[in-house]
């Protein structure tokens, strides 16, 4: 089915949409989370939170590339369930709660602040990745969007090990070039 | 800033990078390495094809310079050209019309050819052929082309008006060419126009055979011509070797072939202080006649 037929059902509220999405983006978004999470239980937790909260965006939402859309969904689904879940190893118990509490006071008086350099991040990343070129854009993105391995890519691409690890280290230090210049490192 | 700020930041990266990774991490594109092959593949295909062509090209272009011919077939040219093929002693005559005699023992060749859609050329030049196929080549090697007669026909075509395309549809010509000079030469050039085809080509061609026969004197040749009246009416022209004494004459129309008249002027000619006999005998009731001495190359059976 079209991606433009299953936003549809969706903005219809049709069920059927769910099956549609778990059929068409259910193992692309299984193996971004998958990647990120590394653990089974924690993956499909993951999933079944992306297909709610794309239940709920749409409508509103009319994503035109509904991959993109549920993988960037899954993803920061993902990588919020990696950052709780070390938090959780950190310490637990009251002491990591009570860290939690301080730190929320700390965040909410720097929220806006925030905010603002994290849109201002975003726009420095992604003019950096649009002007990137490939292949190496795309290794940098298997390697940091989609997380996966250095040998992974490596075989996909026909590439050595060695060779992928030298193309990502350049397309770290230029992205750092560009924070820099941006004053955000 | 920390390092999971990044992560996050680039999940505003655009959909289309994001599709074209997935894809080399679905395996729906091809490993780089492939497609680099696939590319050498094509291009070393792509080169083999041009290098083809232009060789095929200049291969032609070598061809149709040096007879002016279009449209002869591949045939042709391969059975002309390899001097080093193994060519047995037959007449082979093509749907082209094209006939190609070898003697492979004394390495000679005759080579006849006509454009394929000229019914009467053609038909001379079976008859033509099944003459050789019994009887015996002359004595020589008959594989060159002696530029100098293309150039003749062609400043004779050009003289009368004639555009070389036109001269190719016209008329057909016939040579026999002798490598090695040091051999008795025969050498014929025919050179048949129809009546149809009209009094300028005939006057071109009888330029042009007057510019040819300027040269070959020191090879034991002379051309003799009939003269103008006489070949319009008989579309005919002959070749004479003063050496060999031989008189070979290949007529066109019959109905307007005169054989007494071409004999009193093959007497006329210098080849009477030899008392050259002629004889002649029609194979074909469209006008193929062929004169020869007695001693000449011809069978038994046609003298």
């Amino acid at each position: 089915m079209e991606d433009k037929d299953i936003v549809d059902l969706y903005w219809q509220r049709s069920e059927q949409a769910l099956r549609e999405t778990e059929i068409k983006y259910g193992a692309y978004c299984r193996t971004i989370a998958g990647r990120i999470l590394q653990n089974e239980g924690d993956t499909e937790e993951c999933l079944n939170d992306t297909w709610l909260r794309a239940w709920n965006a749409m409508p509103t939402d009319r994503p035109a590339f509904l991959g993109g859309y549920l993988g960037k969904l899954c993803r920061w689904l993902s990588l919020n369930r990696l950052r709780d879940a070390a938090r959780q190893r950190r310490g637990g118990g009251e002491t990591a709660l009570a860290l939690e509490e301080l730190d929320e006071m700390i965040a909410a008086a720097a929220d806006t602040e925030k905010q603002v350099e994290s849109l201002e991040l975003s726009r420095v990343v992604c003019n950096y990745v649009n002007q990137m070129r490939e292949p190496a854009r795309s290794i940098f993105l298997c390697r940091y969007w989609y997380m996966a391995s250095v040998k992974e890519i490596g075989e996909r691409f026909g590439y050595s090990e060695s060779k992928v690890k030298s193309m990502l280290a350049r397309s770290r230090n230029r992205l750092k070039e560009a924070l820099e210049k941006e004053g955000l490192l | 800033m920390k390092a999971e700020d990044i992560l996050y930041a680039m999940n505003e990266v655009e959909d289309e990078p994001l599709r074209r990774a997935g894809q080399w991490l679905d395996g729906k594109k091809a490993l780089r390495l492939r497609p680099h092959i696939g590319r050498v593949l094509l291009i070393a295909a792509a080169l083999a094809f041009a290098l083809g062509g232009i060789g095929w090209y200049v291969y032609h272009s070598a061809i149709a310079a040096r007879f002016p011919r279009k449209g002869e077939t591949l045939t042709y040219h391969e059975a002309y050209y390899d001097e080093h093929a193994e060519y047995e002693e037959e007449v082979q005559i093509s749907r082209a019309g094209l006939v190609i005699q070898v003697d492979s023992e004394a390495e000679s060749r005759v080579c006849l050819f006509t454009p394929p859609d000229v019914g009467f050329a053609r038909t001379a030049f079976m008859n033509f052929a099944s003459v050789l196929e019994t009887g015996e080549l002359p004595e020589g090697v008959y594989t060159s082309y002696p530029p100098e007669l293309r150039v003749g026909l062609e400043e004779g075509l050009r003289q009368a008006g004639v555009s070389r395309t036109e001269a190719e549809d016209l008329c057909f010509r016939w040579y026999l060419y002798q490598e090695d000079r040091e051999a008795p030469t025969l050498m014929v050039e025919i050179y048949n126009a129809y009546d149809l085809y009209g009094r300028d080509l005939i006057l071109g061609l009888r330029d042009a055979e007057v510019e040819i026969v300027s040269e070959p004197e020191t090879e034991g040749i002379q051309r003799l011509e009939l003269r103008h009246h006489q070949l319009l009416e008989s579309n005919y022209l002959l070749q004479f070797d003063s050496e060999r004494q031989y008189l070979l004459v290949i007529c066109g129309d019959s109905a307007s072939y005169d054989f007494p008249a071409l004999e009193a002027f093959a007497d006329s000619l210098a080849i009477q202080q030899t008392k050259l006999t002629v004889t002649a005998r029609e194979t074909d009731s469209r006008g193929f006649k062929v004169l020869a001495t007695p001693d000449g190359w011809l069978p038994e059976a046609w003298q």
